[in-house]
């Protein structure tokens, strides 16, 4: 059986399939992101319209991930465009936007 | 245990002891030597050259029935069919230098008979002429590409694109989300060397889902040479200011060849006509490629391995009704370098991984074709910084055995394939389709007769399909029949082929399943479990007709397609800001035009080629007697093409101009905005300052023309966000 493998091994072929396999074990799934971004909400009107222009503030490392995964939880209370936000008032993820635009 | 082990062994790797050698030589009609010509064994895919005497040898026998093209810059191409003993083999010289026009005489992978209607464009200095590989395919009459940039394009066949379009690399399917029109093809044109295109469903032995056609790319063939060759280019282009680089290797020992290949490339956003960037249009694509082929007299094993890796920016990504954005809020007024090369959001990031391993066994009069392949496809599309909108894994296995039977005049293919399809997701904010699986097994056979100047081809394909998903908790099986029959005639210099080809394509998972928003293409996408099979008819006629100095071709086409896979916008909205699409399946559509080109090569000025080629073509949903969507403009595309190599002056070897006409595109469906004609203008100038360098310089739409193409995926996006303006490119490449 040893026989076997180690002429296995010296067959090139072989020997380039155990390389692949060897480079996939290696992919990187990762983008993680360590910098700081600025963030805004995403706010429904209540005609329809969506409006962003309210910033949060910057995030950064594990507080940006936070943001982005649990949402945005209002400290102190706020008005925008009509409509009061109370402290403790709940931001989903998907209303927090931190992309960047153009410059 | 181990005696299946060894028989396993036995059929994927074996090899005899006993080698000898095949030699040759290749002369003019004057029995003048012939130097510095290629010599292609189409079947092994090995490639040697004559030296100054014309000679050139393989270190093994080159089998019976084997396929040898032979080939040199002005002399008129000759494709041999082996039957053994030493070669000696006369080309003819053109009347004009250039290339040939006309009916070439070409091995091909699609198949071998003059019946199928298979168009080339070779590959072989894709990166240092082109701005990507899509777009050298597109100079084909008929094809188009939809996506936005240089970082997202994908090939439309008259029309059809998407899962209607399949893509084989070396063999191997390519299942990358195709079903959407934000996503790329999933690979570059790194160490390729030729396209091959059926239009329509004429390739039964790789499946009878392709409704809309398979593009076959095939790699640069493997050199039959003890000193190792290969080259390094690099190219800028100031459009996206990318910087690109590429080495390929190749060397061959003991029957054992090597090809090795590897690419770099950066992009910023790139500029539009009003000097402005697109914001996140950027991307960056890293590659490598490596091929390693055995052989011995009757057998050749081959085993490619390629991973590609991308970045790519999503532009024109808005939130609410896009068609109210303000085009200036999407385009930077600067570009800031590096920081506009780094990736930001959104983005999507792709791991493309694929093997494949092909097992020839030659038998005489027989071919004995083993292969199988797997495909990683694994998809982040991150909309947040942190937090993937999707995290896909695609897995997709094939194995297929063909047998080739030669006799007389006839030539028999029968063979089966097995495919699985495993589609997985991550952890992730949103799932667009479930966890899902689909097994197809297929069975065909295909006979094709050629004899003086008359030939016919028939085919006909079995394929059963399962397809399931848990998550959803569906089950369903999709059976039906594929064919093709078409025949040819060849007198004086003209041949009429007339094909017809029938094909189904079963639902995808997508289509299926599809339940959320999709981000990438700013829409909330719902599926539908009742679709049926797509069912396609397509009548194809061609005629062409070629002299030393004239050609044309004239093909007009119709296709009908039953139960129509078509996802279409409704007055709804998600969360008031995403417009609700749902998969519809429509019992009526035909796509019906012509295409056709000319080439000519005047007499009195040799050196000059000037070829043209118009498309047309028109979609109708019978059903809601309305046009189909996204239809591409008709085109009229004209190349002239002088070659200077006989003047010596300043090093130059080629000038070229590029001219495409687009006309309006009036013929719209609901929703869907008409586009304006535009001009586009293109020129290059090929240096050769040494033996073994070639610089490439260009300008690409000279006239700065702001223009949106009628399948840009970002059309859309307020007046519609043009593609770029004037850019300038360089490319070096040298090879050893």
């Amino acid at each position: 059986m040893f026989n076997l493998i180690f002429r296995i091994m010296k067959n090139p072929i072989m020997l380039a399939l155990f390389l692949s396999f060897f480079l996939i074990s290696c992919e990187e799934d990762d983008h993680d992101h360590e910098g700081c971004q600025e963030c805004h909400l995403e706010i429904m009107m209540a005609d329809g319209t969506v409006d962003h222009s309210y910033e949060i503030g910057e995030f950064c490392g594990e507080d940006l991930h936070d943001v982005e995964e649990n949402g945005w939880t209002v400290v102190t209370a706020f008005d925008h465009m009509g409509t009061t936000y109370e402290a403790g008032y709940q931001f989903s993820a998907s209303d927090v936007h931190c992309e960047e635009h153009a410059h | 245990m181990i005696m299946n082990f060894n028989f396993f062994y036995f059929i994927f790797f074996f090899s005899f002891c006993l080698y000898s050698q095949t030699n040759g030589v290749l002369l003019n009609l004057d029995r003048v030597p012939i130097q510095n010509a290629s010599v292609y064994i189409a079947d092994q895919d090995i490639i040697s050259y004559t030296n100054e005497f014309g000679e050139f040898s393989f270190s093994t026998n080159i089998p019976k029935n084997s396929f040898i093209e032979f080939k040199k810059y002005g002399y008129s191409s000759k494709v041999v069919n082996y039957k053994g003993g030493e070669l000696k083999v006369y080309l003819e010289k053109l009347h004009v230098e250039l290339d040939e026009v006309g009916i070439i005489d070409k091995t091909k992978k699609l198949g071998e008979g003059k019946t199928l209607s298979i168009e080339t464009k070779s590959l072989n200095n894709n990166f240092i002429s082109s701005s990507s590989l899509v777009e050298t395919i597109t100079k084909l009459p008929g094809i188009n590409t939809i996506g936005s940039g240089l970082g997202i394009q994908k090939i439309v066949i008259r029309g059809l694109s998407g899962l209607r379009v399949v893509s084989y690399l070396n063999g191997m399917k390519v299942n990358n989300q195709q079903w959407a029109n934000d996503h790329g093809i999933g690979f570059t044109g790194l160490g390729l060397s030729e396209v091959e295109l059926i239009k329509g469903a004429s390739s039964l032995m790789y499946g009878g889902e392709a409704v809309g056609g398979l593009v076959f790319f095939k790699d640069s063939p493997f050199i039959e040479s003890k000193i190792p060759s290969g080259y390094i280019a690099t190219k800028f282009d100031n459009s996206h200011f990318l910087f690109g680089n590429q080495f390929g290797f190749k060397w061959s020992f003991n029957n054992f060849f090597i090809n090795l290949y590897g690419q770099y490339d950066l992009a910023a956003d790139y500029r539009l006509p009003n000097n402005t960037y697109l914001f996140n249009s950027r991307f960056r694509n890293k590659g490598i490629k490596f091929s390693i082929a055995k052989r011995t007299n009757n057998t050749q094993s081959i085993f490619r391995y390629q991973n590609n890796v991308d970045e790519v920016g999503i532009p024109a990504h808005a939130h609410g009704d896009l068609s109210e954005i303000d085009i200036n809020d999407l385009a930077s007024s600067e570009l800031i370098l590096p920081d506009d090369y780094e990736a930001t959001r959104p983005t999507q990031f792709i791991n493309n991984h694929l093997f494949t391993l092909e097992n020839i066994i030659f038998n005489n009069q027989s071919k004995y074709t083993f292969f199988i392949g797997h495909f990683i496809n694994h998809l982040q599309e991150f909309e947040k910084w942190t937090v993937p909108g999707f995290d896909i894994k695609t897995n997709n296995s094939i194995g297929r055995f063909n047998y080739k039977k030669f006799y007389n005049n006839f030539t028999f293919n029968a063979g089966t394939s097995f495919e699985y399809l495993d589609n997985k997701n991550s952890e992730a904010t949103d799932t667009l389709t479930p966890d899902a699986s689909s097994k197809d097994i297929g069975f065909y056979s295909i006979l094709d007769f050629e004899n003086k100047g008359i030939g016919f081809n028939i085919g006909v394909r079995f394929d059963h399909k399962n397809v399931e998903s848990s998550d959803v908790n569906f089950e369903n099986s999709y059976t039906s029949f594929s064919s093709s029959a078409g025949f040819f005639i060849e007198k004086n210099d003209h041949i009429s082929r007339l094909t017809y080809s029938s094909s189904f394509r079963s639902p995808h998972f997508s289509e299926l399943f599809s339940y959320g928003l999709h981000h990438g293409t700013m829409r909330f996408e719902i599926g539908n479990l009742n679709l049926e099979n797509e069912k396609s008819h397509q009548f194809d006629f061609k005629h062409q007709w070629s002299s030393q100095h004239f050609a044309f071709v004239v093909n007009p086409f119709f296709q009908y397609i039953h139960n129509f896979i078509s996802i279409n916008p409704t007055n709804d909205f998600y969360n008031n800001t995403y417009r609700i699409y749902n998969y519809e399946q429509f019992k009526d559509v035909i796509l019906y035009g012509f295409e056709a080109n000319i080439h000519y090569h005047p007499h009195i000025l040799h050196n000059l080629h000037f070829h043209q080629s118009y498309s047309f073509l028109n979609a109708r949903n019978l059903d809601q007697d309305t046009y189909l969507t996204l239809t591409p403009a008709n085109k009229i595309k004209t190349s002239v093409n002088f070659d200077l190599k006989q003047y010596k002056f300043l090093k130059m070897s080629n000038i070229s101009l590029y001219h495409m006409f687009v006309f309006n595109q009036d013929n719209v469906s609901l929703y869907e905005s008409p586009s304006d004609s535009y001009n586009l203008l293109n020129f290059e100038l090929v240096f050769n300052p040494l033996k073994n360098m070639t610089i490439v310089s260009g300008i690409k739409n000279i006239l700065n023309v702001e223009y949106v193409p009628h399948l840009s995926r970002i059309k859309e996006v307020g007046p519609g966000v043009p593609e770029p303006g004037r850019s300038f490119n360089v490319s070096v490449k040298y090879d050893f």
